[in-house]
């Protein structure tokens, strides 16, 4: 497995709203050139982007591309302080490694960024199911409101209102079930295919309408450029 | 290569990764392809939005209001129909390239297959034409009665459509005891025969005993308004369950 970061530093930096928040202590930076232009690319800089990208570019690029992740994280942990530390610390490692050298291509971080804030949240799900005082159901904290704040709740009902739209666009009730099924339940693919007597490439055709359509429906919802940091697919 | 090529036409891994189902070895490839594939990173994100979109729509209660928004018909005619044209819509809005191939509902026969990737014997043939009778008549009539052969066959399916043109989509949907109508199939292109009707073949392990509904429409007729739909009836082979 890829090398990626621990849970141990996620005390080191607790604000109210991460893309505010300044380089924690634990990732010494030396600010160099910024991002040239973050809002340019869809996902993932470019080998246009300066050789010299700093750690605010790095969080610029999660907070402008990258909405989707940081709101699940939200999500997954409940408290939107601890997916801030969580989301630093992936900004923190990405840009570590792109000074060290160890990203050889701009395209690579948005990977990274993916790998090591995943990495953190699984370990932060153990941590909290192992722990004999506290114990609590992992896929509870799915479920807690969050302490988010405007903006993101903003954000978060401008992407479900596009994903409504696509689901009311099914005209079949057995594939709204399947996304929701799979994507929200996270049920297994094999226990849906069998509970609706679907073979596995019907399955996979549903999923691959869906996608294509909440994509089409995110870039041409229409939205001011201002808004493109949760539209970009 | 085998594992490459295998995670880019999965489309599931995407969701499998972020609810932390994938095993060790998954997990290893899936995030060294992540590493060297921005497009992935882009399906991981857009994933993730899916996610967060549909726990919000859970959250404020929108969710269970479109999961029981059932297009639910009673089985008059006119509403068969209605649901036809939108199954046939959906077909036109959804027909891409780049989609997994339709194994239901074919052109020809020889791009019906078993498992052994052998092409399926040919079966009976059918033909869906409307008659007097079944034009909005009673609610037991159907346009066509089929008996699953006790093997998988490519039944022959010969459909007339009302409305005249050279080129025709058509959607195979399957009713359900509530009224519900889900799509099995879909094939389009389908060239018209000189004699009005227009052939194609269905897979006779997809179906089961119960109530269908065939809509055809001309390609060119995006608003699927000249859609003609005939009501199919599946019973299982004499002696089988």
């Amino acid at each position: 497995m890829t090398e990626v970061a621990s849970d141990s530093n996620l005390a080191l930096n607790r604000s109210a709203h991460w893309v505010q928040q300044r380089p924690p202590a634990a990732c010494s930076v030396v600010v160099e050139q910024p991002m040239a232009n973050p809002d340019a690319q869809v996902a993932a800089p470019t080998a246009s982007v300066p050789p010299g990208m700093d750690r605010a570019a790095v969080e610029a690029l999660i907070a402008k591309h990258y909405t989707g992740l940081r709101l699940l994280i939200q999500r997954r942990t409940g408290d939107a302080e601890v997916a801030a530390d969580i989301l630093n610390q992936a900004a923190c490692t990405a840009w570590e490694k792109w000074q060290s050298g160890q990203i050889r291509r701009p395209e690579e971080i948005g990977g990274y960024i993916f790998q090591v804030a995943m990495n953190l949240l699984r370990n932060r799900r153990r941590k909290v199911a192992e722990r004999s005082d506290r114990r609590v159901d992992p896929e509870l904290l799915d479920h807690l409101p969050g302490n988010a704040d405007a903006s993101d709740r903003w954000l978060e009902k401008k992407i479900a209102a596009r994903v409504k739209r696509m689901l009311q666009e099914l005209n079949s009730p057995r594939d709204r079930e399947i996304l929701v099924r799979f994507y929200l339940r996270e049920e297994e693919k094999a226990a849906i295919c069998r509970d609706l007597g679907l073979e596995a490439d019907q399955f996979d055709k549903v999923l691959h309408r869906a996608r294509g359509r909440l994509k089409e429906l995110l870039e041409t919802s229409g939205l001011q450029r201002s808004d493109l940091f949760m539209l970009c697919l | 290569m085998q594992m490459e090529t295998r995670i880019q036409d999965d489309p599931e891994l995407a969701s499998r990764y972020l609810a932390g189902q994938l095993s060790p070895g998954e997990l290893q490839a899936y995030e060294q392809h992540l590493l060297e594939n921005p497009d992935a990173v882009r399906e991981l994100e857009a994933t993730a939005r899916m996610k967060v979109g549909m726990a919000n729509l859970r959250d404020t209660g929108q969710l269970d209001k479109l999961l029981q928004a059932r297009t639910t018909l009673s089985w008059q005619w006119p509403a068969l129909a209605a649901a036809a044209a939108l199954i046939v819509v959906a077909v036109g809005l959804w027909r891409g390239g780049d989609a997994p191939r339709e194994t239901t509902l074919v052109a020809t026969a020889t791009e019906l297959t078993d498992r052994s990737g052998h092409p399926l014997p040919a079966g009976p043939t059918y033909a869906l034409l409307r008659t007097r009778s079944s034009a909005y008549g009673a609610a037991s009539a159907y346009d066509a009665a089929i008996e699953l052969p006790p093997e998988p066959r490519a039944i022959e399916l010969r459909v007339r459509p009302e409305a005249v043109a050279a080129v025709h989509s058509v959607a195979l949907s399957q009713i359900r005891p509530d009224g519900s109508v889900v799509q099995i199939g879909s094939v389009s292109e389908l060239q018209a025969q000189p004699d009005g009707f227009v052939r194609l073949y269905v897979d006779s392990s997809r179906l089961g005993p119960g109530a269908y509904l065939l809509a055809i429409t001309p390609a060119q007729d995006r608003a699927a308004t000249s859609t003609s739909a005939f009501r199919v009836k599946v019973v299982a082979t004499h002696g089988q369950p």
